[in-house]
């Protein structure tokens, strides 16, 4: 028996089906904390946004019956859930922008020199990026959006989304550099 | 070092996509052929799929939202159970609806389905405004369904679901198709506006605050 369509149970959920809506958490909760962790880096924010996302879906399902590509958009719902606890946890002065290029310093570069592996090295130096740079390699490498979607998710243009991931390669390469691990680029 | 202001070619910035088989054919040849006679791109992508490998890997790591997440959310969904009115839930049960069950979950019955197109026949009979000219006809069958005004909406990038859901509450508004470009495709009510109307409409929506952009997209059908 084929298994319903996302779209196909975001309908369901809009029509007040509570099953349908279990069936979308069981298949998104993972990738949504995920994403939401890596952005906020706090497992109870990120369940926070988890929680947040689908009882929107709950309540708002029923106004999104044409949705193209649903796990773009709960992506896109929990990106914006993140950075609101994000801008709440730091400086409420800091708007989005700030907030997000601001590099983390948990895995020193110290700390990456002490990895062993060159694949222990670059999860140091991921660790690292920006929150804006995290996420854009978030969602291609491991999220595997195109383009397009990381647009969708981020709401920026195209080429902004390209130029951010080719500065997000270029940072990494440089923490990596930093690290002791001389990769040849950039 | 890198400056903020340094700007990559165009193959090189598509790389990562290359690399995760998530470009359009057309793109996918230009890197194609970029890599056969450009060594340092060679490189970006040997680089890009080491990157790759680390970030799955540190991600597989994370692990999973708790039990009680689920528990939350259930308690706020069985605090707010919605009901869809009996028409559109007898559609969907006779599959209709795009939401039709199908027998994918097992929350229906022969039995109750029984019970509600009874329930349902009987409803529809003390409503003559639901019978069409042939007889019985459901308030979602294709015949009844909506005829409104469609908008083409962009949202502000800071908009939260709640205030579109809100927003599309007040104004009756589903959206149908979308996002393409930005835009979502948006019906509003089921019955057509004239100028005054859709000009009153498209006022509210950019009073609204959440309205980056709408345009009239012609009637739904």
């Amino acid at each position: 028996m084929a298994a319903a369509s996302d779209l196909e149970l975001f309908q369901r959920v809009g029509a007040g089906d509570a099953l349908a809506l279990k069936a979308l958490y069981a298949r998104h909760r993972v990738a949504i904390y995920r994403f939401a962790l890596r952005l906020t880096r706090s497992e109870a924010s990120a369940e926070d946004v988890v929680s947040e996302v689908f009882v929107d879906v709950w309540r708002n399902a029923a106004a999104f019956e044409g949705l193209s590509q649903p796990q773009t958009f709960l992506l896109g719902v929990a990106r914006n859930k993140a950075y609101s606890l994000l801008r709440r946890r730091r400086d409420e002065e800091l708007d989005d922008e700030k907030a997000a290029e601001i590099e983390d310093g948990a895995d020193t570069p110290e700390a990456a020199l002490q990895k062993r592996t060159k694949g222990e090295i670059i999860r140091a130096c991921l660790n690292r990026l920006s929150a804006a740079h995290r996420e854009v390699i978030d969602l291609v490498y491991y999220q595997d959006k195109s383009i397009d979607e990381v647009a969708e998710i981020v709401g920026a243009p195209v080429g902004t989304v390209k130029t951010r991931m080719f500065h997000a390669r270029k940072r990494l390469a440089e923490f990596i550099a930093d690290a002791g691990e001389d990769r040849g680029w950039p | 070092m890198m400056t903020k202001t340094e700007l990559p070619n165009e193959i090189e910035a598509l790389l990562p996509w290359y690399a995760t088989g998530r470009l359009s054919a057309e793109d996918r040849a230009k890197v194609a052929i970029a890599l056969e006679s450009r060594e340092d791109l060679s490189l970006q992508l040997r680089l890009i799929e080491q990157d790759r490998e680390a970030a799955i890997l540190l991600n597989e790591d994370l692990g999973s939202p708790g039990a009680a997440v689920w528990d939350r959310i259930a308690a706020i969904v069985a605090a707010e159970p919605r009901r869809l009115p009996l028409g559109a839930r007898v559609a969907q049960w006779l599959g209709f609806g795009a939401g039709a069950p199908s027998g994918r979950l097992a929350w229906t019955g022969a039995a109750a389905a029984v019970a509600i197109v009874l329930q349902s026949a009987a409803i529809f009979t003390l409503l003559p405004s639901s019978r069409g000219p042939g007889g019985f006809q459901t308030a979602s069958a294709p015949a009844a369904m909506a005829t409104g005004a469609q908008a083409l909406v962009a949202f502000a990038p800071e908009t939260r679901l709640d205030q579109v859901g809100a927003l599309l509450t007040a104004t009756q508004g589903t959206i149908v198709e979308g996002p393409r470009g930005g835009f979502y495709k948006i019906r509003f009510g089921a019955t057509p506006l004239d100028k005054a109307g859709l000009d009153a409409l498209f006022a509210r929506l950019r009073a609204s605050g959440i309205v980056k952009m709408a345009l009239p997209a012609g009637s739904g059908g």
